[in-house]
């Protein structure tokens, strides 16, 4: 749905009307929002209004738990539910209308985030033109969207208005479902079951001027159980072979845990199948196969000597050899033996080749293989330097008397001379 | 009310907990065993049913339906009686269940090893035995839910829901993963092919892990925890949800399986999403573990019982984090096909399941046998030694799966693979690989211990077969009250919970596997890719048997050093003839997919024999007896019908015998044969058309070729 809207929208003319649209969410939901203030018990306001600042702070940095364990959660409940009878809905319907809310303000979020990473994109490219920094930040043709036209228009003061907007939706996200599971338990709960608790959440309220520090608070509100001494206030009257069961609150770090993995998941296949900013897997391997050549081109074409079977030159020395010998040993000798007798693979202590029995033809023959014969190619597997050292190695062996030395195969051909070195 | 008196089953009880400790034992041998192999080839003896291939799915088999199978049926049969206040619905079906159960495992160890195995992960056993288990699963059902029925406890607690969701998600599983035509007797050819099956294959796959190695031990660990701690469990709020949440959403991760495979994107992306929102359910259920301990930490130091339980729920814990962690694309992209994979899945056997089942075993026995654990010493020194051996097997294998995928995947400059070489990756973690089999010795030893430690305990005490209680009657059911919740009311409501679990369970598989069965989108045809030829088929056949599949894979990803290594990634249209797919999920070996023309014929044929004189100091086991064995291809013809059956377009009549008793499939075959053992020939040796070895090369040499071919000029002779 979401890319009909964009390439719709994209089609047509007159693209100010997203911001127009926008605005309509904005105002619909800030009407939303005053509407519920008005229409909220006043108890819940007065909570709201005495609640210090640093428990809103904490709000916003996550961790809302800190805030119910001051004990706030029954007013919250109570003022929910307050709405909802104003409403004259039932708790079934505005826990529906609540976690529908969650959907489109996950989306508004989803949105507005995507309008700043286009506004990103777009400034960080202005910059590097201007800059004269390299091609690697210039957004690809899919960035200039709608989005990116939009993004455009924004002012700098706007943008961080935007950023603002965001953090406080994200918040009220939180809260909304905070509400949610309050609604829920409710819900879910006998009378009985919720005086047991309330009574229980009582005992494991501490008071403020002999309390212990907010870290403490704040462990003891991530975790919200009720302390062993009070556990038979939230015990329940299950028994089942002598088990028995305690009623604690769902520890909140791990419920909030539960909800931003919820969130992670709409986000991954959001930004995966549907926004596709993401590569899928096809696309993810041809970028790194792009990347990967353009690296080895750069690294190769600073090397000064690049040997290949045109070029390459039948040279003796020491290193070469013993560097040889240790690739051949490594690869070669499963079809050629160890002393070269040949196997499975041609005698190289003959003059007989196969395919030729100079140094280029041997690099040739080692760099891409005779299939034909099942001899395999090595390219992928050794360097040029590595080729031409163990091509210059099994030249060597000519004239060297092998344990077991296969018939000679293919045609004669006159023993290279080494060069000089 | 009147008060009803009666007994409890304990001599079901005490067989089944026999059981758990006789295969537990062999399970682990068997374990510890192949990985001696992996350090010590010679282990292999040239001997068909010893090789590692063969002898892998047995030891998974072995110690996940045998001694945990085993272990769940003892510790349900116990607490289930006790839960519900009554005796078992029936001791004959306990019997049936125990010993058909029994038969079954019988039969699993005599079949895998002579190669009989349908090549699907946790699910080798042919048809003939998938039936036994459907039979006896059934048994075991009617059993519990004729328990729940006749209760005199009203409401169900949570350990029951966790047993009545297992029942029900694993017959589903079961039956739907094992749909297969029969060849013979003891061949079967998957109802799926290629990605249909892998998707069929993991969503079993890891639905096994959950259902069957999960939700029964949750369940035993909510009766097992309070009762041996004395503790009220810690949150019924947090029963329900992690419940409900668990299994609705474990059922859609198992495509986590197949990420970078050719899966379609979105089914892998359904995979790690709930891999992730999988997080927090498992975590509930470890939370409301180790917190029911609160209280209680003083007798964890005192009570070998409650400290096997705490390292099991702590593993549970661990697992359950790496798991959904591995489900993310850029660190499976890492851990797949390596040892990672292996360190992982024994932190949660292991730690989970064998720990929970020793402390489960320490504390009936003695309370069945009414006297005190024989030494509590030996249960100390069997804790350490079992705990030490969990951390000898999973450092190491972490080591050798980070060592090798980084292996794998470096490149040198000049743009090739530093370590072209796949041999070399593995010797350099061999150590490992010695350091593990030394893991699981330890853990052996302690489970030796834990028998020796039973036996004496059973010695010194009197069995107390049927064990007296009594209970008030169950007044009739009343409608839901008020004040009663609907959840409180669904405990008392056996059938409405189960439906609920069912409908909980069927959705996550309906939404990934009917879209990929019907939407053909999703496997895109490639024109070149053409059936097996006969030869091929009883060589892929052989393939099997011999459970290569166990060591290779056939699925390159699209990563640069795969395609370097292996060639072109595969894609999904290549595997629509593949009934059973055949992508493995371990490289013990490089993957096979593309090895088709890669090496001359005699490379094969010299391979087999004995990998060592191709690749020096490889850990493969030879396969002598492949060069020796003539090929049996009696059941050619119904092969080919019945794969014809399931889709694969050979021509008619193919199978059909002419007036001498040949049909066109059989003579493609010899002629195909033939043409293998000329090439042979030309390369000095010897070896006749009807030997084993010349399917199989038959089969290797094609695999990965097709896609490289002109559509209209296949070049297999007898192109069907």
């Amino acid at each position: 749905m979401m890319r009909y809207i964009k390439h719709h929208m994209a089609t047509i003319d007159g693209v100010e009307i997203w911001p127009l649209l926008s605005l309509g969410i904005f105002f619909l939901f800030f009407v939303l929002l005053i509407w519920r203030v008005i229409r909220m018990r006043r108890g819940y306001v007065e909570e709201m209004g005495n609640m210090p600042l640093a428990v809103i702070l904490l709000v916003a940095l996550g961790a809302p738990n800190a805030l119910l364990a001051q004990g706030a959660q029954t007013e919250v409940v109570e003022g929910a539910a307050g709405v909802a009878q104003h409403f004259g809905m039932s708790d079934n319907l505005w826990v529906i209308a609540l976690l529908s809310s969650t959907v489109i303000l996950t989306w508004i979020i989803v949105m507005s985030l995507r309008i700043l990473r286009e506004l990103i994109v777009l400034k960080l490219s202005i910059l590097s033109e201007s800059g004269g920094l390299s091609s690697d930040t210039t957004p690809q043709k899919s960035s200039l969207s709608v989005m990116a036209v939009f993004a455009l228009a924004l002012s700098p003061g706007s943008f961080w208005l935007l950023v603002m907007a965001n953090v406080f939706l994200v918040v009220y996200l939180v809260v909304i479902l905070r509400n949610i599971k309050q609604m829920s338990r409710n819900m879910m709960q006998t009378d009985m079951e919720l005086e047991a608790i309330e009574a229980a959440e009582a005992s494991c309220e501490i008071p403020e001027e002999t309390g212990p520090n907010w870290l403490e608070r704040l462990w003891k509100g991530l975790n919200a159980h009720v302390e062993i001494e009070h556990e038979e206030d939230v015990m329940l009257d299950h028994a089942y072979d002598g088990i028995r069961e305690l009623d604690n609150r769902l520890p909140p770090w791990w419920l909030y845990g539960f909800y931003v993995s919820m969130f992670f998941s709409v986000a991954y296949i959001f930004n995966y199948h549907f926004f596709k900013y993401a590569p899928l897997q096809a696309q993810e391997y041809e970028l790194a196969m792009q990347d990967a050549e353009a690296e080895v081109d750069a690294y190769l074409s600073g090397l000064a000597a690049n040997v290949d079977e045109r070029t390459v030159q039948y040279i003796l020395d020491a290193g070469r050899l013993s560097d040889g010998k240790s690739i051949y040993k490594a690869n070669c000798v499963a079809c050629h033996a160890p002393d070269g007798g040949g196997g499975v693979g041609p005698n190289f202590t003959d003059s007989y080749w196969i395919s030729g029995g100079h140094i280029g033809d041997l690099f040739r023959t080692i760099k891409y293989g005779v299939p034909a014969k099942g001899m395999r190619p090595w390219k992928a597997d050794l360097t040029a330097v590595q080729i031409q050292n163990v091509a210059t190695y099994i030249l060597s062996l000519q004239g060297t008397e092998p344990a077991a030395p296969k018939d000679a195969q293919g045609d004669y051909v006159e023993p290279e001379l080494p060069l000089e070195n | 009310m009147s008060q009803e008196t009666f007994h409890y089953d304990n001599g079901i009880v005490r067989l089944f907990s026999r059981a758990t400790v006789i295969w537990g034992l062999t399970g682990m041998t068997v374990g510890l065993l192949i990985a001696l192999q992996l350090v010590f080839p010679v282990l292999n003896a040239e001997t068909s049913w010893l090789t590692f291939g063969r002898l892998r799915p047995l030891h998974t088999n072995a110690v996940i339906f045998a001694f945990v199978g085993n272990g769940i049926f003892a510790g349900v049969y116990y607490s289930l009686q006790r839960l519900l206040k009554t005796r078992m619905f029936s001791d004959r079906l306990s019997k049936i269940n125990f010993w058909g159960w029994q038969a079954i495992i019988l039969s699993a160890v005599v079949s895998l090893p002579m190669g009989y195995t349908t090549s699907k992960e946790y699910a080798e056993l042919e048809w003939p035995i998938d039936i036994a288990i459907t039979l006896v699963w059934v048994v075991f059902g009617i059993n519990l839910i004729g328990t729940i029925l006749k209760r005199r406890e009203r409401h169900m607690y949570v350990a029951i829901w966790f047993y009545i969701a297992t029942f029900i998600t694993v017959a589903v599983l079961h039956v739907v993963n094992s749909f297969e035509l029969p060849v013979s007797f003891f061949k079967s050819y998957s109802w799926y092919a290629g990605v249909q099956d892998a998707l069929v294959q993991w969503w079993y796959g890891h639905n096994a892990v959950a259902f069957f190695l999960t939700t029964p031990y949750l369940g035993l660990m909510y009766y097992f925890i309070p009762k041996a701690s004395g503790r009220p469990v810690y949150s019924y709020r947090l029963s329900i949800v992690h419940f409900w949440a668990l299994i609705f959403i474990y059922i859609w991760a198992g495509p986590h399986h197949l990420l970078y495979t050719a899966l379609p994107d979105w089914a892998q992306s359904l995979g790690t999403v709930f891999s992730i929102m999988l997080i927090a359910p498992s975590w509930g259920g470890m939370l409301n573990g180790l917190l029911t301990l609160r209280g209680a930490w003083d007798k964890v130091r005192e009570d070998p019982v409650l400290k096997f339980m705490v390292v099991a729920v702590s593993s549970y814990g661990m697992a359950t984090l790496e798991g959904p962690l591995l489900a993310l694309k850029n660190i499976n992209a890492v851990s797949h096909y390596t040892d990672w994979t292996i360190a992982h899945v024994h932190v949660a056997g292991l730690g989970w399941n064998g720990m929970l089942t020793f402390g489960m075993l320490y504390w009936l026995i003695p309370k069945m046998y009414r006297t005190k654990l024989y030494s509590k010493r030996a249960a100390n020194i069997h804790f350490w030694i079992a705990t030490l051996g969990i951390l000898f097997y999973a450092i190491p294998m972490y080591w050798a799966g980070f060592t090798q995928a980084m292996m794998w995947k470096q490149f040198r400059p000049e743009g090739m693979l530093l370590y072209p070489n796949f041999l070399e990756t593995v010797l350099q973690i061999a150590p490992m690989y010695a350091l593990r089999a030394f893991g699981g010795l330890l853990f052996l030893t302690g489970a030796v211990i834990m028998a020796w430690n039973l036996r004496m305990t059973g010695k010194h005490g009197q069995f107390l077969r049927d064990e007296k209680d009594s209970a008030a009657a169950l007044p009739p059911s009343e409608p839901r009250g008020k004040s009663e919740s609907w959840h409180r009311f669904l405990e008392r409501r056996p059938v409405q919970l189960a439906v609920l679990s069912f409908v909980a369970i069927l959705i996550g598989g309906a939404v990934e596997i009917v879209p990929t069965m019907l939407v053909k989108s999703n496997v895109p045809t490639i024109e070149a890719v053409q059936p097996y030829t006969p030869l091929e088929l009883e060589g892929r056949d052989l393939y099997i048997r011999e459970g290569c599949n166990n060591c290779h894979s056939q699925m390159i990803r699209p990563f640069r050093d795969e395609t370097e290594r292996y060639g072109e990634y595969s894609k999904a249209g290549e595997f629509v003839y593949d009934h059973p797919h055949l992508w493995g999920s371990k490289r013990t070996g490089p993957d096979l997919h593309r090895v088709g023309g890669r090496y001359p014929d005699s490379w094969h044929y010299h391979h087999m024999i004995d990998p060592r004189t191709m690749s020096p100091e490889s850990i493969m086991p030879p396969y002598p007896w492949l060069v020796e064995d003539d090929l049996d291809s009696g059941d050619l013809e119904r092969k080919i019908s019945a794969m014809r059956t399931l889709g694969v377009p050979y021509p008619t009549g193919y199978e059909d015998l002419d007036e001498r008793g040949m049909s066109a499939a059989r003579k493609d075959m010899e002629k195909q044969a033939l043409a293998i053992s000329n090439r042979l020939k030309s390369q000095d040796i010897e070896c006749l058309p009807h030997k084993e070895i010349i399917a199989l090369t038959a089969y290797m040499q094609r695999l990965g070729t097709d896609i490289g071919k002109d559509t209209h000029s296949a070049p297999n002779a007898q192109k069907p």
